[in-house]
C-alpha cells in the first residue's frame, strides 16, 4: 500500500515491451535494479508493465540488447498529472490558494493551554496574556517570549516562572507558582504581634505569655502575646488569643467645588465590525462616533466551532450612548459631603473581616480650586496576627 | 554412473542448529504460496519463462516452476517475485 503512494507522487508509466526475448528483457531490467510491477502477459511477445519515470530512462539498454521494443501507453501518477494541466489556469490558482489557506491557518494560535496553574486562576492568566498579545485567534509568529515572560511575571501576582511555546496552532504555557508563607500550623510554637497600630481595648489569651496591657498603644508589627514562657524551665508555646483594638484608618483626597453627572438622551448609535487577530474590519456604519459625549461599551463574540476550536474571527459591536454631561458647582461643604462618601467607601473596601466601624469623621480645607479631604475611620477589629518565634540568643 | 552423497556444508549445518531463518542468512530460496491466490519467491535469480499460464523462475536450488491461470506480476525485483492469479500447480526441478 506504501509503496503505491509512493509509487503515485514519484508518477510511473505503463508501457509496452514487444519482442521475442521478454524474459530476459525483464532479467535485464531488474539486474540494473530497475523496479516493474503487475507485470501481465497479452499475448505471445507482448506484455504490459509498470515503470518508474527514473527506471524508463534506464532500460534503453535492456531494450535494445533483447530487441524489445518499448512504447509508452500511459502516464500516470501527480507529476504527469500536474503537467498535463500545467496551462490550466484556475487549476493552478486553486492549487496556490489551497497552499495558501493551509499555510494561513495554521499561522494562528487556535489554543491556549495553561499548565500548572493550581492556586491561580486559569482565567486571570488567560487576560493577562491575551494583553500580552497572546490569545486564540493571533497570529503566531513574532512574538519575544522573553518580553512576554517579563510582563506577565509583572501582571499576574503569585507566579514564579511562566513559559510560553508555541507548537503548531497551539501556545502552550507552563506556570510555575510561587509557593506561600508556610503557614503556621495550630500547634506549632509561635508569637502573636500587631497586624496594625491601635489602641487595644480587650486582650482574651488563651495560651502565651502578655506583653501588653488594655489600653496600651500598640504600633503594627509588636509583640503582643509571646510563645516563650519563662518559668522553672524555658517552653515554647503556640500563643492563642484575640486580641481587640480601637484603629484608625485614614485617607486624603483632593476634589474640585463641582460634580458631574451624565445622563443618557436614549439616543444609540452602533458601530458592527469583524476583527481578525489585530485587525478590525467595519462592516455597518463607518464613522467613529457621531455624538459629543458619549457612554462607549463594548460586546465581543469569538466565533467557535463544537464549543472549543476558536476561530480566529471576532464579532465585534460597539456602542455609543449619548450622554448630557451636566456639571453642578457645589459649595466646599456640598463637596466635602458628596466626595466622602467614595472615600468611606474605599476605605471600608479595605477593612478585614468582622471589623465594626465605630466612628466616621471627616474634615476638608479650602484650597484654590476645590478642597482637600481627609476623611478617618474609627474600628474596632481584631488585630492579632501569629508569626513565627525568631531564636536570637 | 555412482551417485555422489551431496555433502551438507558446515556453514548450513551450523546455522540449522541455532534456527535461523536460512533464507536470510544463506540465501536459499523461500517460496510461499496463498492458498490459490499467488505466490511469493524470495530470492530468485531469473525468469526463464512466462506467460499466462506458465512461470518459471531459476533459483540457486534450480528450476521451479508455477502452472496457473492469469498469473501476473505483481512486483519484481532483483531479489523477489510476487505473483497473482489463480495457481494450479508446481514443482521444483533441482539440479
Amino acid at each position: 500500500m506504501l509503496i503505491r503512494i509512493i509509487n503515485f507522487f514519484r508518477g510511473y508509466l505503463v508501457i509496452e515491451a514487444c519482442g521475442a526475448f521478454l524474459e530476459r528483457f525483464i532479467n535485464l531490467a531488474i539486474k540494473s535494479k530497475i523496479y516493474l510491477w503487475d507485470i501481465e502477459k497479452k499475448e505471445k511477445n507482448k506484455a504490459e508493465m509498470k515503470i518508474s519515470i527514473r527506471g524508463f530512462h534506464r532500460i534503453r539498454k535492456a531494450a535494445y540488447r533483447t530487441k524489445t521494443r518499448v512504447r509508452i501507453k500511459e502516464k500516470r501518477g501527480l507529476p504527469p498529472y500536474l503537467h498535463k494541466r500545467r496551462k490550466r489556469k484556475a487549476f493552478l490558482f486553486g492549487i496556490a490558494v489551497f497552499i495558501a489557506a493551509v499555510i494561513l491557518l495554521t499561522s494562528f494560535i487556535w489554543s491556549v493551554e495553561i499548565e500548572g496553574a493550581e492556586k491561580i486562576e486559569k482565567n486571570s492568566i488567560r487576560d493577562a496574556l491575551r494583553s500580552c498579545g497572546i490569545g486564540v485567534g493571533v497570529v503566531k509568529y513574532n512574538h519575544d517570549k522573553r518580553v512576554i515572560q517579563r510582563e506577565m511575571m509583572k501582571k499576574v501576582p503569585g507566579l514564579s516562572w511562566i513559559w510560553v511555546d508555541i507548537k503548531g496552532t497551539r501556545a502552550i504555557v507552563t506556570v510555575k507558582e510561587r509557593t506561600g508563607k508556610p503557614e503556621i500550623k495550630s500547634d506549632d510554637p509561635c508569637n502573636i504581634v500587631a497586624s496594625c497600630d491601635g489602641v487595644i481595648t480587650r486582650m482574651i489569651v488563651r495560651d502565651g505569655q502578655k506583653m501588653v496591657q488594655e489600653g496600651d498603644v500598640v504600633s503594627k508589627g509588636q509583640l503582643l502575646v509571646s510563645g516563650v514562657m519563662e518559668g522553672a524551665e524555658l517552653q515554647l508555646r503556640h500563643a492563642d488569643g484575640e486580641i481587640y483594638a480601637t484603629t484608625w484608618h485614614e485617607k486624603n483626597g483632593s476634589f474640585p467645588l463641582s460634580k458631574t453627572e451624565s445622563l443618557k438622551t436614549g439616543r444609540v448609535y452602533k458601530k458592527h465590525s469583524v476583527a481578525v487577530g489585530g485587525f478590525s474590519i467595519p462592516v455597518y456604519h463607518f464613522k467613529r462616533s457621531p455624538y459629543k459625549d458619549a457612554d462607549v461599551s463594548e460586546k465581543e463574540y469569538s466565533l467557535h466551532l463544537w464549543g472549543d476550536l476558536y476561530l480566529p474571527l471576532r464579532l465585534k459591536t460597539e456602542v455609543f450612548e449619548e450622554t448630557n454631561i451636566l456639571k453642578y458647582d457645589l459649595t466646599p461643604q456640598e463637596a466635602a459631603l458628596y466626595y466622602s462618601g467614595e472615600l468611606f467607601a474605599e476605605l471600608e473596601d479595605g477593612l478585614s473581616d468582622g471589623t465594626k466601624i465605630l466612628d466616621r469623621d471627616m474634615q476638608y480645607v479650602k484650597t484654590e480650586n476645590g478642597i482637600d479631604l481627609k476623611c478617618m475611620l474609627t474600628c474596632s477589629e481584631n488585630i492579632s496576627e501569629t508569626r513565627e518565634i525568631e531564636i536570637t540568643e | 554412473m555412482k551417485k555422489k552423497k551431496r555433502k551438507i556444508p558446515a556453514a548450513e549445518r551450523a546455522i540449522e542448529a541455532i534456527d535461523l531463518p536460512s533464507e536470510l542468512v544463506l540465501g536459499t530460496p523461500c517460496i510461499t504460496v496463498r492458498g490459490d491466490r499467488g505466490a511469493t519467491v524470495e530470492n530468485l535469480s531469473g525468469i526463464v519463462e512466462y506467460d499466462e499460464n506458465l512461470l518459471v523462475i531459476s533459483t540457486s536450488l534450480g528450476i521451479f516452476r508455477i502452472k496457473g491461470e492469469k498469473l501476473t506480476i505483481k512486483s519484481l525485483t532483483d531479489v523477489d517475485i510476487e505473483l497473482c492469479g489463480r495457481i494450479k500447480g508446481f514443482d521444483i526441478d533441482a539440479d
